[in-house]
C-alpha cells in the first residue's frame, strides 16, 4: 500500500486516526504506542504480505541484541548485532550482484537465485545499525519493547525512510494524548503538498522518462537533454514528495520525523547537495562509517579514501550493480576535488557553482537510471546528435488541449522552478497563516491527486 | 490551525461523497445494479460493462463471443426466439475470459433460457487459462472481482467520470435514447481494399507437421474446450446453447495454408475434433458457417481480415433459429468436413492475391 492510494487516503489513515484519538479521554500513552505499532505491522503485511514476519523477527532481534549490549556492555555483541543487519542487507540485495561479478571476472558459473527482499531492508538494517551504536555509546539509554517496537515500525517511515535516531524514541517516551490541532493542520498541508509533488508533477515526467529510456536507436539532443532533466526532477518530486507526506503522516500522530530533504538542487557544491538530499542517510553514513573510519583526522588522503569508501558504499546501497557503485564513486570523486580545492572553489560566484553542480547532478543521475551501461551510453551520446524531441516521448503529454510540446517542456520549466526558487515544503508548512484560502488549495491539490490515481505508481526509493 | 483542519477533512469528505454517490447512481458500467428509470445509459464499453450487465441486468438469454459477435442484435435475436437477451462481447479475448463470465451470469440469474456462443477457431489452442488484455493500460479488475475496497478505483475514477458519468447525466437531462448505438446497416459491404490493407501474407513454408506436436495441440484443444466451453454446459442442462463457428474468410484460410498443406489438414481435423466434442452434449445445438462459401471468398462481405459485416451476423442469427441451415448434427457433420476439407484445400490462394 502505497501513500498515494484510495485505500491509504481514504480507509487506513482515517481508520489510525480514530482508533489514536477516539477517546481521548482516560487513555494512557502506551495504548496509543501499541495501537500505532499494530497499524503499522498491518500496513507493513498490507504492502509485503508474509514478509511482516521478517520485519517482527529483526525488530525482536535487535532489541535483544540492545538488551544485552546494556547487560554486559562488551564491544563484541555490537560488532555481532552490526553483523547480523549487514548479512541480512547483503543476503536480500547483493547476492546476485556477487554471483555476477565472480561470473564476470573470476570464470565462475553460478547460478543467479531468486531473491526475497523485504520491504525497506536497506532503511530498516541502518536504522537498527545505528541504533545498537548509540545504546553502546550511551549506558543509560533505556528503551522498552514496544518504544523500540515503534521506532522500527512506525509506517510513515518503515518503506523508504526517513533513517530515524534514537532522538526519535524521546518522542515516543514524551508523547501526549492530545488532540493538537497545530500538528493536525500542518501534517495535513504537508501531506497534500507532497502528494502532489509525486503524482501531479513526479508521476508526470516519469512517464515521459520511462517512454525515452525505452527508445530504440540513437537519442539527439532535445530528447537527451529532455530525459535527463526530467528525471532529475521527477527522482526530486517522488522523493521529496513521499518525505513530505511521510512527514505530514506523522505530524498528524504528533511526531516530527527528520527533515530529509531540503532543496537539493539549491545545492552549490557537492558536499552542500549531501547536506540537502536524503539528509539522514548522510548522516548516518557520516556517523557510522566516515567518522570511525577516521573522517578527515588521519589527513589528507586518509580523507580522500574515506570520502570514497562512504560514497561507493552509498552507491551500492542505492542499488546492487556496477552502474550505481560508478554514481556513487563520481560524486565521491567531485567531493574530494572540492574538499582538496575548497579554498579557490569558495571564490567562484555562487551562481557559478550552482550551475555546475546541477549539470553535474543531473548527467550522474543517468547512470542512476539507465539500468544499463549501453543505455547511458546512448543517452550521452544523443547529447552531440542535434534534432527534435522524440514524439513518442512527447505523446506521454497529449492529455490535454495545449500542445504536446508546450506542455512538455512547459513541465519541466514548471518543474525546474518549483524545485529550485520556493521555500520547500517543510518550510511552507511552519508558516501560521492557515486560513480558508488555503484550506481552499489544499482541498483542490487533494481532490486533483485523488482523481489521478487510475494509473497509481509506486516511488522510485520504494525499491531500495 | 482547526479551522483550516477541520475545513480540509469536511469538505474532502463531502465532495468525495457527492461524487462516489453520483457515480454509484449513475453506475454507467452497471456494477451496482441495473440502470436506474430516467439515468441515461449507453452500451458498447464492453470490457468494463459486461461483468456488470451479467450480474446485474433482467435478461433469460445471452449472445457472447469474441468481436466477431459484435453486431449481433440483441433486438434481432428477441425477436427470433421470443426472449430478453443481453450481448456479452469480449473484444480480442480467448475462451477463458468469455467463459468466466458465463460462469457469472448463471451465479446471478437462475433464469437463462438460452446462450448463443461464437467459438473462435483462431483460439483453439490457446492455453486454457490465457487472458487478454488487448490493448487496456489498465484491465479493469476492480469491476470483475467481489473486493468493495478497490471499487474507490471506479467510484473515483476520473476518466470514468469524464467519459461516461458526465455525459449520461447530459444525456439523461436531454431525454436522449437508451441503450444500444443505433442499429447496423445491413446494406453495409466492406471490400477487397479494406482486407488487403489489414491482411499481411506469411511467408510459404511447409512445415511438417509431426507426431508429437499434433497430439500437444489436441491436448490443449481438449482441454480449452472442456475447461472453457463444455463445463459450463454439462453444469446446465436446462438453457440451451447454440454455438457456432463463424464463417472465417479465405486470408484466414490462406494463412493456415501458407504454413502447409498437412497444416490445414490438421486444423480441419481439430475443428471436426471440437465439433464432435459439443454434439455429445444434449443441449447443445451447432451450427458452422465456413460452409457458407458464397460468404467467405467474398470480400465485399468483410471489413478486415477477420470481420464481417453486420449483414453476416444477421444471416447467421436467421439460420440458429429457424434450425434449417447449417446446423451441424450427429448425421452430418462428417459431410460438413468434406465439404470445407474439399472447398479450402483445394482453393486457389495465389489467384485471390493476383486480382
Amino acid at each position: 500500500m502505497s501513500f498515494n492510494s484510495f485505500d491509504f487516503i481514504l480507509l487506513f489513515w482515517p481508520i489510525v486516526c480514530i482508533l489514536y484519538y477516539f477517546p481521548t479521554k482516560h487513555r494512557r500513552p502506551i495504548w496509543n504506542v501499541w495501537i500505532l505499532i499494530l497499524t503499522s505491522l498491518a500496513f507493513y503485511w498490507i504492502s509485503d504480505g508474509i514478509l511482516v514476519a521478517f520485519l517482527i523477527g529483526t525488530t525482536l532481534v535487535n532489541y535483544a541484541i540492545y538488551h544485552c549490549i546494556q547487560k554486559y556492555r562488551r564491544k563484541a555483541l555490537l560488532i555481532g548485532g552490526i553483523i547480523f543487519n549487514v548479512l541480512l542487507l547483503v543476503a536480500s540485495k547483493y547476492v546476485n550482484f556477487g554471483i555476477d561479478l565472480s561470473n564476470r571476472f573470476l570464470g565462475t558459473s553460478f547460478h543467479i537465485v531468486e531473491l526475497i527482499v523485504p520491504l525497506g531492508i536497506s532503511f530498516i538494517t541502518f536504522q537498527n545499525i545505528a541504533f545498537l551504536v548509540d545504546s553502546y555509546k550511551n549506558p543509560d539509554m533505556n528503551v522498552k519493547i514496544a518504544e523500540f517496537g515503534l521506532f522500527s515500525s512506525f509506517f510513515p517511515h518503515v518503506t523508504s525512510g526517513p533513517i530515524l535516531s534514537s532522538d526519535f524514541i524521546r518522542q515516543i517516551k514524551n508523547l501526549k494524548v492530545e488532540i493538537n490541532w497545530e500538528n493536525i493542520a500542518q501534517g495535513i498541508f504537508l501531506f497534500v503538498l507532497g502528494l502532489s509533488k509525486k503524482t501531479l508533477l513526479g508521476d508526470a515526467l516519469g512517464k515521459a522518462v520511462d517512454m525515452g529510456y525505452s527508445l530504440e536507436g540513437p537519442m539527439n539532443t532535445a530528447t537527451s537533454v529532455f530525459v535527463i532533466v526530467a528525471y532529475t526532477l521527477q527522482i526530486y518530486f517522488d522523493f521529496s514528495g513521499y518525505c513530505d507526506m511521510a512527514m505530514g503522516i506523522a505530524k498528524t500522530f504528533n511526531f516530527e520525523l527528520p527533515l530529509n530533504f531540503d532543496s537539493p538542487y539549491r545545492a552549490i557544491g557537492i558536499g552542500d547537495f549531501w547536506n540537502r538530499w536524503h539528509i539522514t542517510l548522510t548522516k548516518f553514513f557520516t556517523r557510522y562509517v566516515y567518522i570511525p573510519l577516521g573522517g578527515n583526522r588521519k589527513g589528507k588522503l586518509r580523507t580522500c579514501i574515506n570520502t570514497m569508501i562512504v560514497f561507493l558504499i552509498s552507491g551500492l546501497w542505492h542499488g546492487a550493480s556496477i552502474l550505481f557503485a560508478g554514481w556513487g564513486l563520481l560524486h565521491g570523486l567531485f567531493m574530494v576535488f572540492e574538499k582538496m580545492n575548497s579554498t579557490w572553489i569558495n571564490r567562484i560566484p555562487k551562481a557559478v557553482r550552482w550551475l555546475l553542480t546541477f549539470v553535474f547532478v543531473n548527467l550522474t543521475w543517468v547512470l542512476f537510471r539507465s539500468g544499463s551501461f549501453g543505455t547511458a551510453v546512448r543517452v550521452f551520446e544523443g547529447l552531440l546528435n542535434p534534432g527534435r524531441l522524440s514524439e513518442n516521448v512527447l505523446g506521454c503529454f497529449n492529455d490535454s488541449f495545449i500542445p504536446e510540446s508546450y506542455t512538455a517542456w512547459g513541465y519541466l520549466i514548471i518543474g525546474f522552478i518549483i524545485s529550485v526558487l520556493p521555500k520547500n515544503g517543510f518550510r511552507l508548512s511552519e508558516s501560521n497563516r492557515y486560513g480558508i484560502l488555503r484550506g481552499c488549495y489544499t482541498l483542490i491539490l487533494l481532490l486533483m491527486c485523488v482523481f489521478s490515481f487510475s494509473d497509481v505508481t509506486t516511488y522510485i526509493y520504494a525499491m531500495f | 490551525m482547526k479551522k483550516y483542519a477541520l475545513f480540509v477533512i469536511i469538505s474532502f469528505v463531502c465532495i468525495m461523497g457527492l461524487i462516489g454517490g453520483t457515480v454509484y447512481i449513475v453506475d454507467p458500467y452497471f456494477h451496482y445494479h441495473a440502470p436506474f428509470k430516467g439515468i441515461n445509459y449507453k452500451l458498447g464499453n464492453y470490457v468494463y460493462q459486461n461483468d456488470g450487465i451479467s450480474k446485474n441486468f433482467d435478461y433469460d438469454a445471452i449472445i457472447t463471443g469474441t468481436s466477431m459477435t459484435k453486431d449481433f442484435s440483441t433486438k434481432d435475436i428477441d425477436e427470433m426466439w421470443g426472449v430478453n437477451s443481453v450481448r456479452l462481447t469480449f473484444l480480442g479475448e480467448g475462451y477463458r475470459r468469455i467463459n468466466d463470465n458465463l460462469v457469472t451470469a448463471f451465479n446471478h440469474n437462475k433464469d437463462i433460457k438460452l446462450v448463443i456462443r461464437g467459438v473462435d477457431p483462431i483460439w483453439f489452442v490457446s492455453d486454457e487459462n490465457f487472458l487478454e488484455y488487448g490493448s487496456y493500460e489498465e484491465y479493469p479488475t476492480y469491476l470483475y472481482d467481489d473486493n468493495i475496497l478497490n471499487d474507490t478505483k471506479y467510484l473515483f475514477n476520473f476518466g470514468i467520470i469524464k467519459n461516461d458519468v458526465i455525459p449520461r447525466i447530459k444525456d439523461s437531462i436531454k431525454h436522449l435514447p437508451y441503450g444500444e448505438s443505433k442499429p447496423k446497416d445491413l446494406n453495409y459491404r466492406g471490400g477487397k481494399d479494406l482486407v488487403l490493407e489489414a491482411y499481411e501474407r506469411p511467408e510459404k513454408s511447409n512445415k511438417a507437421v509431426t507426431e508429437e506436436e499434433t497430439k500437444q495441440l489436441f491436448d490443449t484443444l481438449d482441454k480449452n474446450l472442456e475447461m472453457n466451453v463444455l463445463k459450463v454446459i454439462r453444469d446446465h442442462p436446462d438453457t440451451k446453447f447454440i454455438l457456432f463457428f463463424p464463417p472465417y474468410e479465405i486470408p484466414i484460410w490462406d494463412s493456415i495454408n501458407q504454413e502447409g498443406k498437412d497444416v490445414l489438414q490438421r486444423r480441419i481435423d481439430m475443428e471436426r475434433y471440437a465439433i464432435e466434442k459439443c454434439l455429445e452434449l444434449d443441449n447443445v445445438e451447432f451450427y458452422s458457417f465456413n460452409d457458407c462459401f458464397d460468404i467467405t471468398s467474398d470480400m465485399n462481405y468483410y471489413v478486415d481480415d477477420l470481420h464481417y459485416v453486420p449483414y453476416v451476423s444477421h444471416y447467421m442469427l436467421e439460420c440458429m433459429s429457424s434450425g434449417d441451415e447449417h446446423r451441424l448434427t450427429k448425421d452430418n457433420y462428417l459431410e460438413y468436413i468434406d465439404r470445407i476439407r474439399e472447398y479450402y484445400t483445394t482453393y486457389d490462394y495465389d489467384s485471390f492475391f493476383e486480382e
